[in-house]
């Protein structure tokens, strides 16, 4: 499957018993408040507030919490935990860009600016638009300091991606190569196969 | 049958509700060793391995180098990682519980789904779960660098369960503020005390 391109893969995985993922059906983070949340993720990026649940468990033991789900136009959604019992305003401080960043897809530059609109008006400073090998985007933050992107491919998005694929394996191997002695010593659990 | 009339009518109304955010284009992670998690994420997941760029990044004022890998899903959206070997830290996300964070993983079918819990299983890979969620079912598991994955399903009536969601989201929302508004409140004015 070196060389397999995605519908192929497709094909690969399902013939190897692999089912295949279609996408991330929500994510699911922490917030201090739900509330907060929903001005930011409603009010200001215009998702849809679609569900806001109150649990007295968790599944695993009993806490008070609150579940929002913020929808996107594709249908999958941005979810929340508020769990007052545990507040931790300062959580996502310890996450750089780079450790923990959420980037949000806009179909055209003219709704990236769009966004950037919404965000000044709101009065939440974003850096950007920088231009990349894939497209245009701009950097904020959401109102418990999680790293938010969005972006807007470059027209030739694929031909892009199809490129970088060719070389990833050769580029991958010389970095593995490179690098293994600064991953010396640490011990890992086996990768399941 | 629709007329041109209503059916540009009815784009007009949609586009009104369409949220211009499409898609969670990509989460991007801190990983060990992107070799390793490539053979996690496309080995054992089936992801597309479809970019390795190698970059610069910020640390603490000095440009070092790194690698940016990207697994591909069905919709063409992506899981991203940084590889910065002159920071490496193993551990990171090692604190981050399920409730803290976690990224569900969205399958065709419960059968197709039950195919993974099985897989999971047989690779003796330790999950949590499963666990029924109304309008999906869900378990838990960790990648190698510690973060949360779920395998998910949409059932039958996700979209009707939505639907009722929706309808009272709002009041569920105010009698949340009510019950727990006064205690944010409080830990706010004593964070800004200190």
């Amino acid at each position: 499957m070196a060389n397999a391109t995605s519908s192929e893969n497709a094909g690969v995985a399902a013939s190897s018993g692999r089912p295949p993922i279609l996408s991330i059906h929500h994510t699911a983070l922490r917030c201090f408040d739900a509330e907060a949340a929903r001005q930011f993720y409603e009010d200001v990026l215009g998702l849809n507030f679609n569900a806001a649940q109150v649990f007295d468990h968790n599944g695993l033991e009993p806490v008070d919490f609150m579940h929002v789900f913020f929808r996107m136009r594709d249908g999958d959604f941005l979810a929340f935990f508020d769990a007052p019992r545990d507040l931790q305003p300062d959580f996502y401080k310890r996450y750089g860009q780079m450790d923990f960043r959420k980037t949000l897809r806009v179909a055209t530059e003219a709704e990236l600016l769009d966004v950037a609109e919404r965000l000044s008006a709101a009065g939440v400073e974003y850096a950007g638009p920088v231009t990349h090998e894939l497209g245009k985007s701009i950097f904020f933050k959401d109102p418990d300091g999680i790293h938010l992107e969005v972006l807007a491919p470059v027209s030739d998005y694929e031909d892009v991606l199809a490129q970088e694929k060719n070389r990833a394996r050769e580029v991958l191997a010389g970095w593995t190569q490179k690098t293994a002695a600064r991953k010396a010593g640490f011990k890992r659990a086996p990768v399941p196969a | 049958m629709a007329t041109v009339a209503s059916m540009t009518k009815d784009r007009e109304a949609e586009s009104e509700t369409s949220p211009v955010i499409r898609s969670l284009h990509q989460m991007s992670f801190r990983c060990f060793d992107a070799e390793e998690t490539r053979r996690f994420y496309e080995d054992f997941l089936g992801l597309e391995f479809c970019a390795a760029l190698p970059t610069t990044v910020d640390l603490g004022g000095k440009q070092v180098e790194a690698l940016r890998i990207l697994f591909r899903m069905e919709n063409g959206d992506f899981f991203s990682f940084y590889d910065v070997p002159d920071d490496v830290r193993p551990d990171i996300y090692q604190e981050v519980g399920p409730f803290d964070s976690h990224f569900a993983m969205k399958v065709p079918s419960e059968a197709q789904w039950d195919i993974w819990v099985d897989r999971l299983t047989k690779a003796g890979v330790e999950y949590v779960g499963p666990m029924d969620h109304d309008f999906i079912r869900s378990v838990y598991f960790k990648d190698p660098n510690g973060l949360w994955l779920e395998f998910t399903y949409q059932v039958a009536d996700h979209e009707e369960i939505l639907a009722r969601e929706k309808a009272h989201s709002e009041e569920a929302m105010r009698g949340w503020i009510a019950k727990t508004g006064e205690q944010k409140a409080k830990f706010k004015k004593a964070a800004a005390a200190e």
